[in-house]
């Protein structure tokens, strides 16, 4: 109950900043305070019962909550030097509309071409990471899972000393991150989702995230590098890490027939005692680039990330062209994983088609045709509770309305 | 039947000439407050203004960048001349810049005697206006032909 009296009280809020914003638009010369925001309404369904993707939750029973979401971003200018940017956004989580802080940060430009960010801030590591909510921005219905759930946080809390310099015609930027992050997923959510009994919560958190991002435009390209490594720490409420559905007692009892289960468990086990938290390295990088030219467009990212000798590593290719305001599109992607854990593997390639309909401005329409196929007898992308009857192929199929406003 | 050829060749002519006299737009002139330092910009800085990868003038100043309202002509021109890409292309990645936390899109003022007034009204503004708009309140620097 307290938890939806907070729920109400927080989109009531959001409520509200939208009215004030656009109050405040019509006021508005062209510095100062400014209110913008982008809105997502779509409808996904698929020919699955289980949820596709770690939080996505597209069943065959059709969903418009998904991929729904608004978002409002207010931009402050304090002084030349000075600006302030926050973007909150709401979205399901749970069946409840939760807003959070995307953005919250403080923008110092010291001299042309070296600025400051202090705060909240999404991470800086894939082509599209810093926009993924805005759905309008984005060529797709949503980016290609095998590369872009390969993160465990969207953002962090701290600073992004930013370099950025015009050379022979490309514009480099170099960007130095380092911060805190930490992502909650709680039991509620986890129960909800996925139907379970005693379900657990998990906290991840990595207080000490550093990296580099290099990025490289010209006229018709971007390239995009980045590298991170995360001190990360899992906090578990019960004796799991990833196998929300399997038995402990059954399994041990069935020693010492060795299943890939058991042997998670037992690994598993082996880190974390009867609940508890455990401490890795996770190291991740990224290679992305987007081409553009004569209405053609071709992007692709490549990401590989590291957790404690366990490798997964991702990529996906995407053709677009453009005709008027119609862009039909095309993505192959993949994942694989190499690592000791058997149960942890994810091997998939999905497909997708798509058009994408730039109606109105700031108004497109999108609908999209996703095949997942998990691979080499694993659970590909799914959550590892259905491993045992997810290993099928799936198809989805998504219609988007965004907004940008 | 010679004399009705000709006829129909006349209306041809006159129907072409009618049809390129309404696609043809005038120039358009770069506009900034008469008292601004910048009396002359390149195509390069014009365009790396206009597409959000710099947020401030070769010299260094910041400027308040203005758009006409999406749809209008001039717009699509501007962008076509100015950026090599279509106005909707501009306005896309604009919003991703935006929304990726970083700066504001130029602001929305209207038709071209909005960007007049706002211009001659700000001494960091910067905007566009058909060239046949254009008085002593501002000062050209640069046109796009």
């Amino acid at each position: 109950m307290k938890d939806k009296l907070i729920s109400i009280a927080k989109s009531s809020a959001l409520v509200a900043c939208v009215a004030g914003g656009a109050v405040t638009q019509t006021a508005l010369a062209s510095e100062g305070l400014q209110w913008n925001g982008f809105f997502t309404g779509a409808y996904s369904i698929s020919d699955n019962e289980h949820p596709y993707g770690r939080f996505y939750g597209i069943t065959d029973s059709g969903s418009y909550l998904t991929d729904t979401r608004l978002g409002l971003q207010g931009s402050a200018r304090i002084n030349d030097r000075v600006s302030l940017v926050t973007q909150l956004v709401a979205k399901n989580n749970n069946d409840n509309f939760e807003v959070n802080a995307n953005w919250l940060f403080a923008k110092v430009a010291v001299m042309p071409g070296f600025s400051v960010k202090l705060g909240r801030m999404q991470q800086p590591v894939y082509l599209f990471s810093s926009q993924l909510e805005a759905g309008f921005t984005i060529p797709w219905v949503r980016p290609p899972q095998e590369v872009y759930e390969q993160q465990f946080f969207n953002d962090y809390t701290g600073v992004d000393i930013q370099l950025q310099s015009y050379f022979a015609g490309h514009d480099v930027t170099l960007s130095v991150i380092h911060g805190v992050q930490n992502n909650e997923i709680t039991s509620s959510t986890l129960g909800s989702l996925f139907a379970l009994d005693n379900p657990v919560g998990q906290t991840q958190s990595s207080d000490n995230y550093r990296g580099m991002v290099l990025q490289l435009e010209g006229d018709f390209y971007r390239l995009k590098f980045a590298a991170v490594r995360q001190d990360l720490s899992v906090q578990v409420d019960k004796v799991a890490v990833n196998g929300f559905k399997i038995d402990v007692v059954e399994c041990e009892a069935a020693l010492p027939t060795v299943t890939p289960e058991c042997e998670n468990i037992t690994f598993t086990k082996s880190r974390l005692g009867n609940g508890g938290d455990v401490s890795v390295n996770a190291d991740f990088w990224t290679l992305g680039f987007d081409a553009s030219q004569y209405g053609a467009r071709v992007v692709g990212e490549y990401a590989v990330r590291t957790v404690d000798e366990f490798d997964r590593e991702g990529y996906y290719l995407s053709f677009m062209y453009q005709v008027e305001d119609v862009t039909p599109y095309f993505t192959y992607a993949s994942h694989d994983t190499t690592g000791k854990n058997v149960l942890d593997h994810q091997v998939q390639d999905s497909t997708a088609v798509g058009v994408r309909y730039d109606w109105l401005p700031g108004t497109a329409l999108k609908l999209e045709i996703l095949q997942v196929n998990p691979k080499g007898e694993t659970r590909g992308l799914y959550h590892i509770g259905f491993v045992q009857d997810s290993m099928k192929s799936m198809t989805a199929a998504t219609l988007a309305l965004d907004l940008a406003f | 039947m010679i004399m009705s050829i000709n006829t129909y060749c006349r209306i041809f002519l006159v129907s072409l000439c009618m049809a390129v006299a309404s696609v043809s737009i005038a120039d358009i002139s770069v506009i900034v407050h008469p008292s601004s330092n910048v009396s002359s910009l390149s195509n390069k800085d014009l365009k790396r203004l206009y597409l959000g990868k710099t947020s401030t003038l070769p010299s260094g100043d910041s400027v308040t960048l203005l758009d006409q309202k999406f749809g209008f002509g001039v717009r699509k021109q501007f962008y076509k001349l100015c950026c090599k890409v279509t106005a909707l292309k501009a306005q896309s990645r604009w919003a991703g810049i935006l929304f990726s936390g970083g700066s504001q899109p130029p602001f929305e003022a209207g038709g071209g005697n909005d960007v007049l007034s706002l211009v001659a009204s700000n001494k960091r503004a910067m905007g566009y206006v058909d060239s046949t708009l254009v008085n002593d309140t501002v000062k050209v620097i640069k046109v796009l032909k």
